[in-house]
């Protein structure tokens, strides 16, 4: 408890309170804007924060991550287009809600169930991190292997694909991982004579590339959608308030389905508001009317990818395992700024950590402050046409990369990156599982070679102790556990 | 238009797997017991081709045709915008190398607003230089370096 004050001591900092109000408000507009994503948008501000102290930088970067969860659902109930991809489910009983006139209600509902979940998956961030943090620290070089391997099974098998496009696409991203110098030996790999590639291929060039800048292409020549957005203003959303009791058992189910599936890797917010409002349709003994604008159906998901966006945090901040490519930016962030993840982190920088939980909440109380009776500007800009928005983005991903290392040389990569991960989305291979194994990849190689180094090459070390013993048996679970539904269902239905 | 989807990106994944291979050729292999550091990316690039290939072999044996869509137009000027700036930045200043790349851009869709680009254009090179120049000390300059 003494560790969650000091925290808001941190959070509290003027500097610090800055820039998570900053942070947030980009991260909602990011929200509001269908189309830009919090991945980008991240990866976009990542060189605006190396001046930063670590705990400032991580407090604005995590604050535009679940900041868009908040906007995006502005733009699902006015616009019936998902701000983010977490907020695609909130369309279905939101912009019904706002047809039919209730938009306030509609709008009210989504924010105070964020506001509601995000609270909850704090809360569970305070009680289970301790947890994991006291077990994770008797892990060794061997059980380190084990639950970075099973990071990157996990996230190689992130929905919307085979285990076989995720294995692909992550050992490609590992590949990408050892450009620049060998850690062990000090001998340089695929550097091909370019100064730039000793260092690595920088992780802000290529999540820009991947993430960024394939959305762009897409986008640039869609028609502008001749739909207008629906106009509310504040007094609809001040009048709501009283009819919100119906929807509080139903954010207690989404945030405990968020909450749940947040940590998981290759689960996130996304699957997490998909489960909440399916689990929700089955919680009502009339299912039919979801889907024609039932507060229930809004507060349920929005509650649980709020709750799923904080519980998210726990393994990359207490094991150092980003469970989506958010995280795994995040991550990245950190090592920019120095600090190593994993679970001596918690301890060796406990004002970073709880700075960072506390700071969660104050950016939950500033969202939901703005949101609710700003609401008139944050409808006008959903209708600001999406076509101002492209030269926007490729400017700052160009300025902004170039910052990285003050050369044109990681412009030229990202435009590389984004090349290949527009192919990629052409050919429908997802680029999560890439930047993943990206990440993970140099930290896999690492602990692996040092396990070996220990025990001086015997490969049964790795499966010494219990604990990687039940971690390996995890990731083969993982591993076999969509053949066999694949399997069992083509088997039920021989004739698909 | 209805090509072999996934077989097209699993054929990618193989040959980038293939490049990395060959390049692995001049890293000492060492051995599994103590690994050179051309053991790794020499096992990736492995199953990086294997994986590849076999993801193209299951879809030309189901016979699961996808259709595609590649936009080669709104490539090629998102595309050409960035390389724009890689060469122009540092000589031409924020300025004009902004409003090209906006031009550039706005020649993607199918309506072109020239007043509208150019405003966008001046006022992003405004934005992005108080930002990054300014703001964060970024050795560019806004108006073009006539010192070369």
């Amino acid at each position: 408890m003494t560790e969650l004050l000091s925290g808001f001591a941190t959070a509290l900092h003027p500097i610090n309170l800055v820039y998570c109000l900053a942070g947030v408000i980009l991260g909602n507009i990011v929200g509001v804007l269908p189309g830009i994503g919090a991945i980008a948008a991240i990866s976009i501000l990542l060189p605006l924060t190396f001046n930063l102290e670590p705990t400032t930088a991580v407090i604005m970067l995590a604050g535009v991550y679940y900041g868009a969860e908040y906007g995006g659902s502005i733009a699902s109930i006015l616009l019936n287009l998902p701000g983010t991809a977490s907020n695609a489910i909130t369309t279905l009983d939101g912009y019904p809600l706002a047809r039919r006139g209730e938009a306030g209600l509609a709008l009210l509902t989504a924010q105070v169930s964020s506001f509601a979940g995000g609270t909850l998956g704090i809360v569970a961030m305070v009680v289970f991190s301790p947890l994991i943090v006291s077990f994770s620290l008797s892990f060794g070089p061997a059980e380190y292997f084990a639950t970075l391997l099973l990071g990157l099974v996990a996230g190689a098998s992130v929905i919307g694909c085979g285990p076989l496009k995720g294995i692909a696409m992550v050992s490609i991203g590992m590949l990408f991982g050892s450009v620049g110098l060998d850690l062990n030996s000090g001998l340089p790999r695929y550097d091909l004579g370019i100064p730039n590639l000793l260092d690595g291929l920088s992780i802000v060039a290529v999540a820009m590339g991947l993430f960024g800048i394939p959305e762009v292409i897409a986008n640039i020549r869609a028609c502008p959608s001749g739909e207008k957005p629906i106009a509310v203003n504040a007094r609809a959303m001040f009048s709501a308030f009283r009819r919100l009791g119906a929807i509080v058992p139903s954010i207690f189910r989404g945030a405990a389905v968020g909450g749940t599936l947040g940590p998981l890797p290759g689960a996130g917010p996304t699957i997490a508001s998909f489960l909440a409002y399916s689990l929700e349709r089955s919680t009502t003994r009339n299912p039919e009317e979801f889907g024609t604008g039932r507060i229930n159906g809004v507060a349920a998901p929005e509650a649980a990818n709020n709750a799923a966006a904080q519980t998210a945090f726990i393994p990359t901040m207490t094991l150092g395992i980003p469970g989506t490519p958010t995280m795994a930016i995040i991550l990245g962030a950190l090592m920019i700024h120095g600090i190593s993840p994993g679970p001596q982190l918690v301890g060796e920088h406990p004002d970073l950590f709880w700075g960072l939980v506390a700071s969660f909440w104050l950016g939950n109380v500033f969202l939901i402050m703005l949101n609710v009776p700003l609401i008139g500007f944050w409808a006008r800009l959903v209708a600001v046409p999406r076509r101002f928005f492209f030269p926007v983005i490729i400017a700052l991903v160009c300025t902004g990369v170039f910052g990285v290392s003050n050369s044109s040389f990681d412009i030229w990569l990202v435009l590389a990156m984004g090349g290949l991960g527009y192919i990629f989305r052409c050919f429908g291979f997802p680029p999560a599982p890439l930047l993943i194994g990206f990440v993970l990849g140099p930290m896999v190689e690492e602990y692996l070679r040092r396990a070996l180094m220990i025990s001086g090459g015997d490969y049964t070390y790795l499966v010494s102790s219990p604990t990687s013993i039940t971690i390996h048996c995890l990731t083969a679970a993982l591993l076999v556990w969509p053949c066999l539904r694949a399997a069992t269902t083509r088997s039920a239905q021989p004739a698909s | 238009m209805k090509t072999l989807r996934d077989a097209g990106g699993g054929l990618l994944i193989a040959a980038i797997g293939l490049l990395f291979l060959l390049g692995a050729r001049e890293m000492p292999l060492g051995s599994l017991r103590n690994m050179g550091p051309g053991m790794f990316p020499t096992a990736l690039s492995v199953v990086a081709i294997i994986a590849g290939l076999a993801i193209a072999a299951l879809e030309v044996l189901r016979n699961a045709e996808a259709a595609m869509t590649f936009d080669l137009r709104a490539l090629a000027c998102v595309g050409g915008a960035i390389a724009l700036y890689a060469v122009l930045m540092e000589s031409a200043g924020l300025l004009a190398t902004t409003v090209i790349a906006v031009f550039l851009l706005a020649a993607a869709p199918q309506r072109f607003r020239p007043m509208e680009t150019l405003l966008v254009g001046v006022g992003l090179s405004v934005f992005t230089w108080a930002v990054f120049v300014k703001g964060l000390g970024m050795p560019l300059s806004f108006l073009p370096d006539v010192s070369l």
